[in-house]
Order: structure tokens, then C-alpha cells, then sequence
């Protein structure tokens, strides 16, 4: 909770210095964003631990993938909102430019003036961090997925390695193939000497 | 402001819509791009002399009488496909050294699956290229190759020729990665940010999409929309059509990169730039690139968007070889290697550099 508290101030900070997107639509996601942060919050209280315990109603892994969504919300906006101002300020970037220009002049400018912004804004800490934190979160909404599903349905999994298992069965073979790769070298180093 | 914009793409549509022509042009570019995987690449003769599953070493057949002692291995990046150096006759980067009666090996890598996840830049370096090396030695018949790196491919020949010095003959590094602090990339900035440890938490390797939506922000109006409208302007060109669907297939023909080797890459390499400060660790070895003492060519592009030119320069500084060459290039990464300018301009200088090496 402590986390979403700091990405929601964060998110409100940076996307008030934002020179397009509109004040109301903004602070109309951000009230949003906080009731589903309250809303959230309830399942930690008196009775509903009860609920949260029972596993055919799996409140936990709901409640951490709802959160997990809160958050992709968030990031995702700040990824669009950096897009969409990019946009409107390549597009006013087009127009400073295309006084007494041709067809074929002014295509080149449009690329060109599109290239510019948007290259700027690849190139910057801001977006990096964002794009990041998108991808990051896009991986907890799978994990998390995941984890929901396969307690809501144990027996479709059964069959199936957990990721810790695949890992130290890859492992193995990768020693194995490795060793014997080296043993080769070896013999071939002897051979040659 | 908008009424300006909106008038200039009104007004292009209705130039389009008039001329029927168009309509067929815009089909044909559409099964053009759609049949993209037929077009054929990499036409030079090789034989495959030994095969894995992360690599295969190519041996090229010879076209002309042996004019150079030491045969040349070359080692191609992680990403994309190699066979960029053999694009099509023209645009051969292989067939040139042949047709100067050099002896050329290539160590093409392959997609690693998903239990090849803990694949290091050690067993890169200190197994796949130490393998190949003593191949093409004993094949050869020779004590020493000439090694040749293009992009990560030259970081590893690096590697390799720091710790097996006495193998390489000589080095030529084409656009290397190598003091990242100094790259100003698109490709610097996200790694810069990217929790690694996080993509590998879920995937196994590092997917191959992360790597396009990466490349897709390098130059994306150009690279997106500019080269198409050229294409579009170019379609009774065969020959440009032929080359422009080779380049295009070959870049989004990219595998996905073994997990452990990229967290070392982005972690130590482009995060805290240790190969650089010669504090990279690679298996139990230390690396310092004071311990490269044979003669060296770095072939450096100065339109470079995936490796700052800077990022490059930086390495005729740190090596001890007394006989370091830097060749600067008016072009791209890609161009510096499969294009005219690399055929008429860049392949005679390092052909004649080979020779009096």
C-alpha cells in the first residue's frame, strides 16, 4: 500500500508539469486511483480475514492482483501521457513550420519534426524509468495472474514443473553440457600438444 | 494551427485516391513486406564444420589462391543474424576477404532455447570461441587466427584476446561496445534503467520483442515511416527492392538472448561500466584490456545509433598494443558493414590493413 501511496504522488507530481493533458481528466484518474487504494485497504480488517483464509474464495491472491492492476494503471497512464504530449508537441512543432513549403517539403517535415520530439523523449531518464517500470509491471501482473490462477484451479496444474523446478532440471543440463564441452577442449588441447 | 495539417493530409489523400495507380502500388508493397521470408540470403558457399546447439562455424569456400597467411575467424554479435556479412554478392562483407584470397571462418550463433538460460558470456567466450579458434587453428594448420568482432561479437573477440592472447594473430573490432559511459543511445538509456534481475524473474532468456520495441525507438519516424515511402518511390527498382527486403528481413530477425549472459551484459557492461574500468569478471578471470598486446584495427561509425562512436573510440586507449589502428567511418552501424560505402569505402582499408598485418 505504502508503495502505491508513493507511485500515486509520484505520478501526480510529474503529470502535473505535463504541458497537454487536461487538469480534470488527470485528477479524475487520480481520485480513481485512490478509492480503489481504500477500497483495497477494507480486506485487512476484522472479518473479512476469515474470507481471505477460505481458499475456494481466494481473497488474497485477488486482493494482490487487484493492487498489482492499480498499479499497471498507473504506469501505463504515465507512459501515454508521456506519448500523447509528445505527439501534440510534434504536431505543433508540424504547424510552426510549414509556412510556404511544398508537398514533398513539407512530408520531410512532418518526419522530421516527429523524429525530433519523440527521439528527445526516447532519449530522456523520464521515459527510460517509465518504460522500465511498465515492463516490470506487466511481468507482476503475469506472476500474479499466474499465482491466482493456479489456486483457483490446483488440478489443472499438476502435470506441470514449478518455475524452481524447471530451473534446476535446466540447470543440470547446462553443467552437463558444459562439462562435457570443456572435457572436449581438453582433449583436444592434449591431442594437438 | 490544426486546420493547416488537417488541409495538408486532406489534400494528400485526394491526390492519392486519383490516381488508380497507386492502389496497385500499395498492393504490391503488401506482398512484397508479406513475403519477406522467401527472400533468399547469404549467397556465398560455406561449409558447416561443427554444429550445436547455440553455434554453428562456418567455413567459407575460397574463391581466389591463398594471398594471406593467417585465416580469419569472424564472430558476429548475439543480435540480429550473421548473415548481414553476406547479405548478397554485392554487399558481401565475407566474399570480399575471400575474393582477396583470405581463408574466412564465421561463428554463427544460434537462438538459445529455454534450458540454455544459464549460458554466461564465460562459456561464450571461453568455450564456443575457444572451441572454434583451435577448429579453425588445426584446420589450418596454423598457430594463430586473425580474429574479427563486429558490435557485441567484438566485446567477446575482446574477451577472448585478453585471456588467449598467444591464438590471435591480430584483432579487428567493428563498432564494439566498450566504455558504455560514454554512449548516448537510445539503447544506453533503457538499459540504464532496466531491472534485469526482474525480466529474468519471468522470462528465461531475454525476449526477442523487448529487444524490438527497443529498436523500434531507436529512429522511429525514419526507420518507420521514411524508408517505406522510399520503398513506395522505388518499386520498379529491382535491385533496390532486392536489398531493401534483405536488410528489412534481416532486422526483425532477431533470436532472443541467453539469460545469464544479458544480466551480465546490462549489469556489468552498460550499468556500471566494468568493462571499461578493466573490473569485468568473466568465469575466474579478471578482465584488463591492458593484457591486448597484438596489433589492433577499430573500425568505428560515426552515424552510429546503437553504439556511440565514443563508446568505441575509447578502446585504442586502453589495449598495450603498440600498433593500434582507428579507422572513423562516415556511416551507420549497419551501413558499416553491409552497404556500397562498405564495399567501395570501408572493406579496401581493412582489407589492406590485413594484409600488412
Amino acid at each position: 500500500m505504502q508503495e502505491n501511496d508513493r507511485a500515486q504522488k509520484k505520478v501526480e507530481k510529474e503529470t502535473a508539469s505535463m504541458p497537454y493533458v487536461n487538469d480534470k481528466f488527470v485528477s479524475l484518474f487520480e481520485n480513481f486511483y485512490k478509492q480503489l487504494t481504500e477500497l483495497n485497504k477494507i480486506t485487512s480488517l476484522g472479518p473479512f480475514i476469515s474470507l481471505l483464509n477460505d481458499p475456494q474464495i481466494n481473497l488474497n491472491n485477488m486482493r494482490e492482483y487487484g493492487n498489482v492492476l492499480i498499479n499497471y494503471q498507473i504506469f501505463l497512464n504515465k507512459y501515454l501521457t508521456q506519448m500523447i504530449n509528445s505527439y501534440f508537441l510534434a504536431l505543433e512543432k508540424v504547424s510552426e513550420g510549414m509556412e510556404g513549403k511544398d508537398s514533398e517539403e513539407i512530408r520531410k517535415h512532418i518526419i522530421n519534426s516527429f523524429e525530433d520530439v519523440f527521439s528527445s523523449m526516447f532519449e530522456s531518464d523520464d521515459f527510460s524509468i517509465n518504460y522500465n517500470n511498465l515492463v516490470n509491471i506487466v511481468i507482476d501482473l503475469n506472476k500474479s495472474y499466474q499465482k491466482f490462477f493456479e489456486s483457483s484451479a490446483p488440478f489443472l496444474n499438476k502435470q506441470s514443473l514449478s518455475k524452481e523446478e524447471k530451473d534446476l532440471l535446466f540447470n543440470n543440463l547446462y553443467e552437463i553440457k558444459k562439462i562435457s564441452l570443456e572435457i572436449r577442449n581438453k582433449i583436444n588441447e592434449k591431442k594437438n600438444d | 494551427m490544426t486546420k493547416t495539417i488537417i488541409d495538408y493530409y486532406l489534400n494528400e489523400c485526394i491526390n492519392f485516391v486519383n490516381k488508380p495507380e497507386n492502389f496497385q502500388k500499395m498492393t504490391e508493397m503488401k506482398r512484397l513486406l508479406s513475403d519477406i521470408e522467401k527472400i533468399e540470403t547469404g549467397t556465398t558457399e560455406y561449409e558447416v564444420i561443427r554444429e550445436t546447439n547455440l553455434y554453428r562455424l562456418l567455413q567459407y569456400k575460397p574463391t581466389k589462391e591463398r594471398a594471406y597467411k593467417y585465416p580469419l575467424l569472424i564472430v558476429y554479435a548475439l543480435i540480429n543474424k550473421s548473415y548481414i556479412l553476406d547479405l548478397q554478392p554485392n554487399k558481401s562483407w565475407v566474399k570480399y576477404f575471400l575474393d582477396q584470397g583470405i581463408s574466412v571462418y564465421l561463428i554463427d550463433w544460434k537462438s538459445p532455447g529455454r534450458y540454455d538460460k544459464f549460458t554466461t558470456i564465460d562459456d561464450y567466450v571461453n568455450l564456443f570461441i575457444y572451441e572454434c579458434v583451435e577448429i579453425v587453428k588445426n584446420i589450418e594448420n596454423s598457430d594463430k587466427v586473425s580474429l574479427q568482432g563486429y558490435c557485441m561479437g567484438g566485446t567477446m573477440s575482446l574477451i577472448y584476446t585478453s585471456l588467449h592472447q598467444k591464438n590471435v594473430k591480430n584483432l579487428i573490432t567493428i563498432a564494439p561496445v566498450v566504455d558504455t559511459e560514454k554512449d548516448k543511445t537510445v539503447i544506453k538509456n533503457m538499459a540504464q534503467h532496466m531491472d534485469i534481475d526482474k525480466v529474468l524473474s519471468h522470462y528465461e532468456n531475454f525476449p526477442y520483442e523487448l529487444l524490438y520495441s527497443c529498436y523500434a525507438s531507436l529512429k522511429p519516424f525514419k526507420q518507420g515511416v521514411s524508408k517505406y515511402l522510399n520503398l513506395y518511390n522505388h518499386l520498379t527498382d529491382e535491385s533496390f527492392i532486392q536489398n531493401f527486403l534483405r536488410v528489412e528481413k534481416w532486422l526483425y530477425d532477431t533470436p532472443p538472448i541467453a539469460g545469464e549472459t544479458f544480466r551480465q551484459w546490462i549489469k556489468d557492461i552498460y550499468q556500471k561500466n566494468l568493462f571499461a574500468k578493466n573490473k569485468l569478471v568473466v568465469g575466474e578471470d579478471r578482465i584488463n584490456l591492458s593484457n591486448v598486446k597484438v596489433p589492433l584495427l577499430n573500425l568505428v561509425a560515426d552515424q552510429d545509433h546503437l553504439v556511440s562512436p565514443e563508446c568505441s573510440v575509447s578502446l585504442n586507449n586502453l589495449v598495450s598494443s603498440t600498433d593500434t589502428n582507428l579507422m572513423r567511418f562516415s556511416t551507420g552501424h549497419v551501413g558499416l558493414i553491409a552497404s556500397g560505402y562498405s564495399q567501395n569505402v570501408v572493406l579496401p582499408k581493412v582489407g589492406n590493413w590485413l594484409k600488412i598485418h
